[in-house]
C-alpha cells in the first residue's frame, strides 16, 4: 500500500541524476563521480558533503567501479582465534613442542609473567579439497568448503589487547572514535534494503556479553549516525519501535498517518523549496513499510525445515549462531548491505580468548560456529548469492605459539599475539582455495607477504567496488579514509 | 661539493638513490625500471634538459610546497635523492619510466590530487619537458635548494606569508558599510545587505512576531514559548517587545542549558571512560554544570577558555574555576593498558587534549602535525610536540572541592555555642568531683587490694623482626615498623608488667597517615593480617626455690573493634598460620583486639611477657604501628578503655607522687566516672557533628594530584614529552619544551612573555596557564582566531550554518567566510565588549538578517540556492535534545530541575542535557536524531532524515506518553468549554495548536482535526475501546507533535 504516491514513485532512470541530487546521498565522491561521468561537474569548488549527503544518505549509490560483491557477512570470531590451531598448519611447531623460545619478548602477550615453552596444536590436522588446504579437526563442516575460501595467513595488527585490537580491525584505528568498516561501506554504497536497516550487527544471545569496547565496534564515528550498525536486541523484539504503541492498532495508526500527511503537505506547500521537509514526509512512508517488512525478514521460522536443519537451528550446541547466520542470509537476500555477527561474548572462556585451555576453548567455539558458517556458504552458493556476497571469517588478533603458563602450572592456554592471525574470505569475487601470505615456521609472526589491517580493509572495499583511496570523508579539516594513509588491495586472492 | 664530470656525479647519485631503503612497510613495493643500456647518455641529456627547462618548471610551480618552505605530503623535490624517495603516497618518479611516474599523472590531471594544487594546470610544453626528463632518468645537475645548513631541510618553516592567511591575521578595526536602507536594524545587516546588493538580491522582510517569538525561544532555549507569554507578546504594541523577550530568554537558565549542550559537543563530554570496560565517571557532571553556570553568568569567553585549560592555576582556590578543567579530561581513556602500550596510550591522550583545544577553540586541526608537518596548514610537527608538552603531567583526578556555602558561618556559630555549653557542664563536673577523686579511689582500692584498674600499657624492652623490618619503640609503648616489609614476618616483643596474674591481653593497631589509605597495615592497600599471636609468661622475680617454666598463655574470647569478612580475630589464635585477623576496608582508623587469658600463673612481683606476632596470611600484610597492653582485671575491659597511668600504679604501691602526677591521675579517674563518661560521650557526639563547609566531588585535571587510576601496567603519565618521529613513541627525539603555534606568534616574538614561572614548590607546572595566556592574547597570540571561531559558532547555531561553514576548521582546507568583514567585525565586537557572548547573541537576534522570514522565490533561489548570502532564514530541524525537550515541555511532563548528577533512566523527565552519558550506552532518543558519539570533538551536527526517526516518534514511548499528557493537559486547560466524548471540541483543538505550535489552526486544519476526532472516536468505540474520545484526542495530539512544523525552526 502506498500512502504517499506523490513522493514514492521510483525515479525513472533518465532522472537518476536529479534523483541523486535531490534525495541524496553518497559521499560527494561517488556522486561527483557519477555526475562527472554524466558530463556534469560536482558543483562549486569547496562545497561540502553536507549539502548533498544529508537528505537520504542511505539511498543506494554506485561505487567507484563495478564490484563483485553487493553485500558483506562478517563472521567475527571474537577474542582472537589461534591461527596455529585453526587454519595455519605448522609442522615445525608440532615438532618443537616443549622447546623454550630464546629471545622471546615477554611483553608480546597480555600476561608478561606467564610465558611458557612452544606448545603444539592439540588438534589433528588433515588436508582437504582440491586445494589440499590443511584444516584442524575442529572444523569438520567448513573443511568441506576450503575450495571456496581464500585464506590470508599473514595478517598482523598493532596492539596486544582486545579493545584496541577490536577497534583496529573494525575501524582501522586502535583508538576509539573512528567509523567502522560497515559504516564506511554503507556511507559509500547506501542500502538496497529500504525497508530494513542497512547495517546489522548481531552479538551473543547466550548472555556472555558484548565484545570489549561495546558499540564502538560498530560505530559510525565521525560519519553521520545513520551509518552506524543496528545491533539487534539479543532478546525480545530484534529492533526497537517496530510495533505500534500499546493500545494502537494498525487501522488507527493508518488514520493518524493519513492526517499527518495532509497536514505536512499543506505545510510543505508554504515551504516549496525545502527538500528536507519533503524527505521527512517520505521517511514516514519508509517507516510504515519497515513495520511491515522487518518482522517478516527477521522470522527465520519461515525457512523450510531442511534449511533450518542445514544450519543447525535446533542444535543445542550451535543453534544460537545458526539462527544468526540464517538471519544474515535472509537480510542480505533482502538487500541489507552489511551484516556482522560476533561469535562469543567478552573475554576468556566467554569467547575465543583461550588463555587457560586452548583445546577446550577452541573446540567449544568452533563447535558453536562450524556448522552454521558452513551452512551459510552452502546456502548462499545454492541460491547463487555467494558470488555477490563477501563472507569474512576472523578475529582481532591471533595467539602465541608458546603456552600461557603461570609459574608452576601445567596450563595449556595461549596468550594474545598481534603479530600473526588468519582471516579468510569467501564469495564476493575472491579466489577459492587461495592462500596468501605465510607466517614463520612456528606461526609466531607474519613473515611473507604481510597483510596489515589496512590491507584487509582495502581488499574488502575493493570487492564492493569501492576504492579505498577515494572513499573519503572530510572531518575537522582532514580527509579521512578507512585505511588512513596506507593499505593495499590483496589482489592475489581476487578473481 | 663539486665534481669534475657531471656524468660521474649523476651516476653516483643514481647509485645512492637505489640504495635508499623503504621506509614504511605499508608502502607499495618500490618500483625501479630496468636500467637502459644507454643510461649514461640519457642522464647526460636529461641533465641538460633539467638546466634548460625542468629546473625552472619545478622551482616555479612545485618547490614552494615540496621541498622549499614546506614538504607537503612528505614529498621533497629539493634533491634527486629526496625526490626518488617519494612522499606519503608512495613513489612519485620512477627514472626512465614515465608510465610508472605518478608525478606525471598528477600534472597531466589524469589522477587526483591535480598538481600543482590550487593553481592552473602546467603549460603543455612544461608537461612534455617533465615527461621527457623522466624518460631520461630524471637527473638533477644540482639540488634545487641550496643544501647549506639545510639539515633540517624537510622541516617546515612558518613564513610571513603563512601568517597573512585570513584567519591567522590579528583582528583590525572593520568599518561598517554605510546604509540608509530601512531594512537595516544593526551593523550586521549593513554587512549582509552590502553583499546582497552585489548579487542583486533583496533580503526577506521580517517574519511575523509569532513566528519570531517561536524562533527566538527555540533557538535561545531549546523550548517552545509558553502560550500565555506568546499571547502577551503578540498584544504588546512596543516595537521592541521582541528585543525584551530576547533579553528575558538570554538571562534564563534554559538558555544556558541549551547552549552549554552545544559546547559539550565540542568538549566530547561524556560520563564514562570508554574502551574496554567503559567504567562510569560519576563525578564528571560538575563540569557539565560548570558549563551551564558559566553561560548563565555570561562568563567572559576569554576566561571561559582560560579556565578550562588552567582554572586551578589562574584562579587558585576558586572551585568554580577548577571545575572548568574537567574539559581537559572529558575524552576517552583506555581502562586496560598493557605494558607495551603505555607510552602510545599516553601520547594518544595528549593528542586528544590538543585536538580538542585546536579544533574546538582555534578551529585548527593541530593534531594533523603529530606524524609529520601539517599537510596544509602552517603547523610544523615541532609546534605540535611543544604544545602537547604543556600537559605532560596533567592527569584526571576526582577531587573533593569546597563550594560556595553562604550559610556555613551561621551553622558554625550555632554549633560553637552549644559546644561551649557542653564544655562548661563538663568543667563544672570536674570542679566538683576532682578534688576528692584520688582519696576515694585509694580507699576503695585498698579494700580490694588488687590492681583492678584497667589496661596497663606495656613499654617493651625489646622488639625484633624475623624478616628484617626495623622496629622502634617509643616511650609510650608504641612499636613502629619501618624499612623492609618482607612477604612474611614475625615480630617478637618482650615487656614487663606489674600485674601478678595476667587475665587480659590487648593489641592495638594504629592508623598512620604515611601508610597507604592511612594504614594501619603496611600491605599495598593499607591492610594487615595478624596470622598468629602467642604470649609466653615468665616471673619477674623467679623463686629460686621453686621450679618454674615459661607458660604459654591460653588466649580465649577474642574481641575486636572490626573484623574483615572471613578474617576474624579468632583466626589469630587458631594455630593456623595462614588464617588471620584483618580489617579491610576500615582503613585509616585505629583498631584493637583483646583476649581473656585462662589459667595464667600468678607471679608475685610481676610478670615478664614475650609476644610473638606472625604475619603470614597474605603478602607483606604487617602492622605499621602497634601497642600491647595487659590487665589483671576481670571481667572483660573495654577494647579502647583508658590506660592506667604509671603514677596511679605508684600511688597504689604507696609511692609519693608530685602534683603533676596527681593531676594526671585525677584526670584518669574522672575519665572513668560513669556519669562523666556519659557527659563526655555527649561532647564527643557533638564534636563529630561539627559543621563543615559544603564540598563537591568532581573530576578535574591538574598536576600533582592523585590520578584516577584504572588497569594499567604503567604510570599515570610520562615524565617527559619527546618529539616523536612519525608519531611513534619508539622513535623519540629530543625533549619537547613548551611553545605555541608559530603562525599565531609574530616572527621573532619571544614566547616567554606568556610564560611565567610559578613560585618554588608549586603543585602544578604553570605550563597550562602559559598556554591559556597565549590563547586569549588578541594582539600577538591566539586571541584573534579564538574570537573569530567562537562568534562563528554562535552564528552557526543561530542560522544553521556558520559564516565559515567548517566550524572546526579555519585552516587552508576549511571554507572561506562568506562574509569575512562581518566575521571580523563580530569578533572585534566580542573582544571590545569584554568577551561577552550575550552581547553577540543580542546583536544577532536583534538584526533584520536573523529576523528574515523563510519565504523563498524561484528567482533568488536560482542565484543563491543554499542561501549563502543570507537573503532568507533557512528552516532547520531541531537537534535531538530540543526534540525531546519540546515534547516534554508541551505535554507538561518536563521536570525543570537543574544541575546535579544525571540520569540513565531512558524515561527520566529532566532536560536532555541531564542524561547520564555512558559512552557504550548512549541514549537512543538522542542518537536517532544525530547526537554525537562523544568520542572525539564533534563537527557541526549532521541533520539526517531517516525512517528510524519516524519509527521512534510514531511508536516510541516518549512521544506516545507526551501525546497522552498533552491531550489531557489541554483538556484540563480549556475549562471554558468542557471537553466531552460526544462531540469533538474546537476549543480543545484550538488550544492544542496554541500549545504545540504556537498558533491557532487554520480553518481547513480545524476541519481536518474535527473530522479525525470524529472518525477515530467512532472507530475506537466500535472496537470497544474504553474511553474512545480520550484516545482519539491522544491520537490527534500524537499526530501534531510529529508534524514538520513542530520539529522545525522556521
Amino acid at each position: 500500500m502506498d500512502l504517499f504516491p506523490r513522493f514514492f514513485s521510483q525515479p525513472h532512470p533518465s532522472t537518476r541524476r536529479r534523483f541523486l541530487k535531490s534525495f541524496g546521498g553518497l559521499g560527494t565522491l561517488a556522486l561527483a563521480d557519477m555526475l562527472r561521468r554524466d558530463g556534469y561537474a560536482a558543483g562549486p569548488e569547496g562545497s561540502t558533503n553536507a549539502d548533498t549527503a544529508r537528505l537520504d544518505p542511505l539511498s543506494p549509490h554506485i561505487g567507484h567501479f563495478p564490484g563483485k560483491a553487493k553485500a558483506v557477512i562478517w563472521l567475527f570470531m571474537n577474542g582472537g582465534p589461534s591461527q596455529v590451531d585453526t587454519w595455519d598448519y605448522k609442522p615445525v611447531l608440532q615438532a618443537k613442542d616443549g622447546v623454550k623460545l630464546d629471545n622471546f619478548d615477554n611483553n608480546t602477550g597480555f600476561f608478561t609473567d606467564q610465558v611458557g615453552p612452544l606448545m603444539k596444536s592439540p588438534f589433528a590436522w588433515k588436508r582437504h579439497g582440491q586445494s589440499g588446504t590443511w584444516v584442524s579437526e575442529i572444523f569438520p563442516h567448513l573443511s568441506r568448503h576450503v575450495d571456496d575460501i581464500a585464506f590470508v595467513h599473514s595478517c598482523h595488527t598493532e596492539t596486544n589487547n582486545h579493545s584496541p585490537a577490536l577497534f583496529q580491525i573494525n575501524t582501522g584505528y586502535n583508538r576509539m572514535g573512528y567509523p567502522c568498516v560497515g559504516a564506511w561501506v554503507t556511507y559509500g554504497l547506501g542500502s538496497e534494503a529500504r525497508n530494513l536497516p542497512s547495517f546489522v550487527v548481531m552479538y551473543d544471545t547466550l548472555g556472555r556479553g558484548l565484545p570489549k569496547g561495546h558499540a564502538a565496534n560498530w560505530s559510525a564515528g565521525f560519519l553521520p549516525g545513520v551509518f552506524q550498525g543496528t545491533a539487534l536486541n539479543p532478546k525480545g523484539a530484534p529492533i526497537d519501535n517496530l510495533d505500534p504503541p500499546a493500545g494502537v492498532n494498525a487501522r488507527s495508526q493508518k488514520l493518524q498517518l493519513e492526517l499527518m500527511r495532509k497536514l505536512n503537505q499543506a505545510h510543505l506547500d508554504t515551504h516549496p523549496e525545502e527538500k528536507e521537509l519533503a524527505a521527512r514526509i517520505q521517511s514516514y512512508e519508509l517507516a510504515y513499510r519497515m513495520q511491515m517488512a522487518a518482522p517478516e525478514a527477521f522470522d527465520v521460522s519461515r525457512e523450510p525445515k531442511a534449511v533450518q536443519e542445514l544450519y543447525g537451528i535446533d542444535s543445542p550446541r550451535c543453534g544460537h549462531f545458526a539462527k544468526q547466520c540464517l538471519l544474515a542470509r535472509r537480510l542480505v537476500e533482502r538487500g541489507v548491505r552489511f551484516v556482522q555477527i560476533f561469535s562469543g561474548g567478552m573475554e576468556n572462556e566467554r569467547s575465543w580468548d583461550g588463555h587457560a585451555d586452548i583445546a577446550g576453548n577452541h573446540r567449544q567455539f568452533a563447535g558453536e560456529t562450524d556448522q552454521p558458517a558452513a551452512a551459510l556458504l552452502a546456502d548462499l552458493k545454492s541460491r547463487g548469492m555467494l558470488d555477490e556476497t563477501l563472507v569474512i571469517w576472523g578475529g582481532e588478533f591471533g595467539r602465541l605459539p608458546v603456552a600461557q603458563r603461570p609459574q608452576g602450572s601445567a596450563q595449556t592456554g595461549r596468550d594474545h599475539n598481534p603479530h600473526a592471525f588468519t582471516t579468510w574470505f569467501a564469495g564476493g569475487g575472491v579466489k577459492g582455495g587461495a592462500h596468501y601470505g605465510e607466517t614463520d615456521e612456528i606461526g609466531h609472526k607474519a613473515a611473507i607477504d604481510k597483510a596489515s589491517v589496512n590491507d584487509l580493509h582495502a581488499t574488502i572495499l575493493h570487492t564492493l567496488g569501492l576504492d579505498h583511496l577515494k572513499l573519503t570523508y572530510r572531518y575537522n579539516g582532514r580527509q579521512f579514509r578507512l585505511t588512513d594513509v596506507a593499505g593495499n588491495v590483496i589482489r592475489p586472492i581476487l578473481t | 661539493m663539486f665534481l669534475r664530470s657531471p656524468v660521474t656525479f649523476l651516476v653516483t647519485l643514481f647509485a645512492v638513490s637505489q640504495a635508499i631503503p623503504l621506509f614504511g612497510q605499508e608502502k607499495p613495493p618500490f618500483k625501479t625500471a630496468p636500467l637502459p643500456a644507454d643510461h649514461a647518455q640519457r642522464l647526460e641529456r636529461g641533465a641538460q634538459l633539467f638546466d634548460a627547462k625542468v629546473s625552472a618548471v619545478l622551482k616555479e610551480n612545485c618547490l614552494n610546497c615540496h621541498g622549499g618552505e614546506k614538504t607537503r605530503s612528505g614529498f621533497d623535490l629539493a634533491t634527486r635523492e629526496a625526490m626518488l624517495q617519494g612522499g606519503d603516497k608512495g613513489q612519485a618518479v620512477v627514472p626512465f619510466s614515465p608510465p610508472d611516474s605518478r608525478l606525471l599523472r598528477l600534472v597531466r590531471h589524469a589522477e587526483e590530487p591535480f598538481m600543482p594544487g590550487k593553481s592552473k594546470k602546467l603549460a603543455p610544453d612544461a608537461i612534455e619537458a617533465l615527461e621527457q626528463w623522466v624518460l631520461l632518468g630524471a637527473p638533477f645537475s644540482k639540488p634545487l635548494v641550496d643544501q647549506k645548513g639545510k639539515s633540517a631541510s624537510k622541516k617546515m618553516t612558518v613564513t610571513e606569508k603563512d601568517r597573512d592567511f585570513w584567519s591567522f591575521r590579528p583582528l583590525q578595526p572593520v568599518p561598517v558599510p554605510g546604509s540608509s536602507d530601512p531594512w537595516v536594524r544593526n551593523p550586521i545587516d549593513a554587512f549582509v545587505l552590502a553583499k546582497l546588493k552585489e548579487k542583486g538580491i533583496a533580503p526577506n522582510p521580517p517574519a511575523s512576531r509569532a513566528v519570531l517569538a517561536r524562533r527566538l525561544s527555540l533557538i535561545l532555549t531549546g523550548l517552545p514559548p509558553e502560550p500565555a507569554r506568546l499571547k502577551a507578546l503578540n498584544a504588546d504594541p512596543d516595537a521592541l517587545a521582541l528585543d525584551r523577550y530576547a533579553d528575558e530568554l538570554l538571562a534564563s537558565l534554559p538558555h544556558a542549558e541549551r547552549w552549554a549542550r552545544h559546547w559539550l559537543d565540542i568538549a566530547r563530554f561524556a560520563e564514562s571512560h570508554g574502551y574496554e570496560q567503559d567504567y562510569d565517571r560519576p563525578h564528571a557532571y560538575p563540569y557539565r554544570d560548570w558549563a551551564i553556570q558559566a553561560l548563565n553568568r555570561d562568563l567572559p569567553y576569554d576566561r571561559f577558555v582560560q579556565w578550562q585549560i588552567a582554572g586551578d592555576e589562574l584562579a587558585p582556590g576558586d572551585t568554580f574555576a577548577f571545575l572548568a578543567t574537567g574539559f581537559l579530561g572529558a575524552g576517552v581513556h583506555a581502562t586496560q593498558i598493557t605494558k607495551n602500550q603505555v607510552e602510545k596510550e599516553r601520547y594518544d591522550e595528549l593528542d586528544d587534549i590538543i585536538r580538542t583545544i585546536g579544533a574546538g577553540m582555534l578551529g585548527l586541526s593541530i593534531n594533523c602535525a603529530r606524524c609529520h608537518d601539517h599537510k596544509y596548514d602552517p603547523v610544523p610537527a615541532a609546534d605540535y610536540y611543544r604544545l602537547i608538552s604543556t600537559f605532560t603531567k596533567t592527569v584526571r583526578s576526582d577531587m573533593e572541592l569546597p563550594v560556595e556555602d553562604p550559610e556555613y558561618p551561621q551553622r558554625l556559630a550555632a554549633w560553637e555555642q552549644s559546644q561551649k555549653a557542653l564544655a562548661a557542664k563538663l568543667a563544672s563536673f570536674d570542679q566538683a568531683q576532682g578534688p576528692q577523686a584520688i582519696s576515694q579511689w585509694l580507699a576503695a582500692s585498698k579494700k580490694t587490694s588488687a590492681l583492678t584498674t584497667g589496661w596497663e600499657i606495656l613499654i617493651p624492652e625489646k622488639a625484633a623482626s624475623e624478616g628484617g623490618a626495623t622496629l622502634t619503640i617509643d616511650p609510650h609503648g608504641k612499636v613502629r615498623s619501618t624499612g623492609k616489609n618482607p612477604g612474611e614476618d614475625a615480630y617478637t616483643v618482650k615487656a614487663q608488667t606489674s600485674v601478678d596474674q595476667v587475665r587480659q591481653i590487648r593489641i592495638e593497631a594504629f592508623a598512620d597517615k604515611t601508610l597507604v589509605a592511612g594504614g594501619p597495615g603496611r600491605a599495598a592497600n593499607g591492610n594487615f593480617a595478624l596470622s598468629n599471636l602467642t604470649v609466653t609468661a615468665f616471673p619477674v622475680k623467679p623463686n629460686p626455690a621453686a621450679l618454674y617454666k615459661p607458660v604459654l598463655l591460653k588466649l580465649t574470647q577474642p574481641r575486636a573493634t572490626f573484623e574483615q569478612g572471613g578474617l576474624p580475630l579468632a583466626a589469630a589464635i587458631d594455630g593456623d598460620r595462614r588464617s588471620g585477623w584483618a580489617v579491610d576496608p576500615q582503613f585509616g582508623k585505629d583498631h584493637a583486639g583483646a583476649f581473656i587469658v585462662e589459667g595464667a600463673p600468678n607471679y608475685p612481683g610481676g610478670t615478664r611477657l614475650e609476644f610473638v606476632l606472625e604475619f603470614r596470611t597474605n603478602t607483606s600484610h604487617t602492622i605499621g604501628t602497634f601497642r600491647l597492653s595487659a590487665s589483671g582485671d576481670t571481667p572483660a575491659l573495654p577494647l579502647t578503655g583508658p590506660a592506667l597511668p604509671s603514677e596511679a600504679k605508684d600511688l597504689l604501691l604507696g609511692k609519693a607522687i608530685d602534683d603533676a602526677g596527681k593531676a594526671k591521675v585525677t584526670k584518669w579517674l574522672l575519665a572513668q566516672n560513669p556519669e562523666r563518661v556519659k557527659l563526655s560521650r555527649e561532647v564527643e557526639t557533638h564534636d563529630k557533628a561539627k559543621p563543615t563547609p559544603k564540598t563537591i566531588k568532581a573530576l578535574v585535571c591538574s598536576e600533582g594530584v592523585p590520578a584516577i587510576r584504572l588497569h594499567t601496567q604503567g604510570g599515570d603519565y610520562l615524565e617527559q614529552t619527546h618529539f616523536l618521529n612519525r608519531g611513534d613513541p619508539n622513535q623519540k627525539g629530543d625533549i619537547a619544551k613548551q611553545g605555541f603555534l608559530q603562525v599565531l606568534v609574530p616572527a621573532g616574538k619571544n614566547e616567554t612573555v606568556w610564560q611565567k614561572a610559578l613560585p618554588e614548590g608549586a603543585r602544578t607546572t604553570g605550563l597550562r596557564s602559559n598556554l591559556a595566556r597565549w590563547m586569549v592574547d588578541p594582539a600577538q597570540g591566539g586571541g584573534s582566531l579564538l574570537a573569530r571561531v567562537i562568534v562563528n559558532r554562535l552564528w552557526h547555531h543561530h542560522f544553521g550554518r556558520g559564516l565559515v561553514a567548517t566550524v572546526n576548521d579555519f585552516g587552508l582546507q576549511g571554507d572561506r567566510p562568506t562574509h569575512p568583514e562581518l566575521l571580523d567585525w563580530l569578533a572585534g565586537e566580542l573582544i571590545q565588549n569584554g568577551w561577552s557572548l550575550r552581547h553577540i547573541h543580542r546583536l544577532i537576534v536583534g538584526s533584520a538578517t536573523w529576523r528574515e522570514s523563510s519565504f523563498t522565490d524561484a528567482a533568488r533561489m536560482k542565484i543563491d540556492p543554499t542561501n549563502q548570502m543570507l537573503w532568507r532564514f533557512t528552516p532547520r530541524r531541531l537537534e535531538a535534545e530540543a526534540v525531546r525537550d519540546c515534547l516534554l515541555a508541551v505535554s507538561g511532563r518536563l521536570d525543570p530541575t537543574p544541575f546535579g548528577a544525571g540520569s540513565n533512566d531512558p524515561h527520566h523527565r529532566r532536560r536532555s542535557i541531564y542524561f547520564f552519558i555512558k559512552r557504550s550506552q548512549l541514549p537512543a532518543d538522542m542518537m536517532v536524531f544525530d547526537a554525537p558519539d562523544t568520542l572525539q570533538i564533534a563537527e557541526a551536527r549532521p541533520v539526517t532524515t531517516v525512517a528510524p526517526q519516524a519509527l521512534r516518534l510514531l511508536n516510541g514511548k516518549l512521544a506516545r506518553d507526551c501525546a497522552e499528557s498533552l491531550a489531557d493537559r489541554v483538556a484540563a486547560e480549556v475549562k471554558s468549554a468542557p471537553v466531552t466524548d460526544q462531540e469533538p471540541s474546537p476549543t480543545w483543538v484550538n488550544a492544542l495548536y496554541e500549545r504545540a505550535v504556537g498558533r491557532a489552526p487554520t480553518s481547513s486544519e480545524m476541519e481536518l482535526a474535527l473530522e479525525f476526532l470524529r472518525e477515530q472516536g467512532q472507530a475506537l468505540k466500535r472496537e470497544g475501546v474504553k474511553d474512545p474520545g480520550k484516545q482519539a484526542r491522544t491520537e490527534l495530539a500524537h499526530a501534531i507533535i510529529q508534524l514538520n512544523e513542530f520539529l522545525y525552526i522556521d
